[in-house]
């Protein structure tokens, strides 16, 4: 089962770059654009700072693709 | 000025460097036969000036930044490097016994080789998995 992400809609939607969210929620941009991409699946804490930083749910961010 | 980015850059040429030179030293060590193909204290010399390189460079990025440089997102590149790492170092005791055994190589020779390819493999999985992430 993988991972449908919306983080980068929902970062654009709050005006923030890569680097500015990366700065926030105290990881690198190259781990922003990894969850983006969908290469790296988030731990639950930086999924719950990424939603609080960017005043959303976690289940606005991430959904489970179930299709697979 | 500085930020994590300058700490994870540094990390990626340093051991993007020091890789590459393990790579040929055990290359060269194997094509020519020879367990010194060139200076032996080059690859080690490259490691250890990695860790002081990467040390000066944390120190003037600050420990935020070296936080930031070293999240799970590092932790998830560098642990599945070690994982595809150690089995590849596994593999070449099997692989260099055969090449021995056929004459191809030498026991020098193969302890050379056998050294510099186990570091390059972590090495340039960690830059390969870095840089793919950068993407």
């Amino acid at each position: 089962m993988s991972l449908i992400t919306h983080l980068a809609e929902r970062r654009k939607t709050a005006g923030m770059t890569q680097a500015q969210l990366a700065e926030a929620v105290g990881v690198s941009r190259k781990t922003i654009n990894t969850v983006e991409n969908r290469v790296f699946v988030p731990s639950t804490v930086l999924a719950l700072k990424l939603a609080e930083v960017l005043g959303v749910s976690v289940h606005d961010l991430f959904e489970l693709d179930d299709e697979d | 000025m500085f930020s994590a980015e300058t700490f994870s850059n540094t990390r990626l040429v340093m051991f993007g460097l020091t890789g590459l030179a393990c790579l040929t030293y055990a290359i060269s060590a194997m094509i020519l036969s020879d367990p010194r193909p060139f200076a032996w204290w080059i690859p080690g010399g490259l490691g250890v000036m990695s860790g002081v390189v990467l040390w000066i460079t944390g120190t003037l990025v600050g420990d935020e930044n070296c936080d930031r440089a070293m999240d799970e997102g590092y932790d998830a590149d560098s642990g599945r490097a070690q994982q595809i790492a150690f089995w590849v170092a596994i593999a070449l005791y099997p692989l260099f016994s055969v090449l021995m055994i056929v004459d191809l190589v030498t026991l020098p020779v193969a302890f050379a080789a056998m050294g510099t390819l186990t570091g390059a493999t972590f090495l340039l999985l960690f830059v390969w998995f870095d840089l793919r992430g950068r993407v």
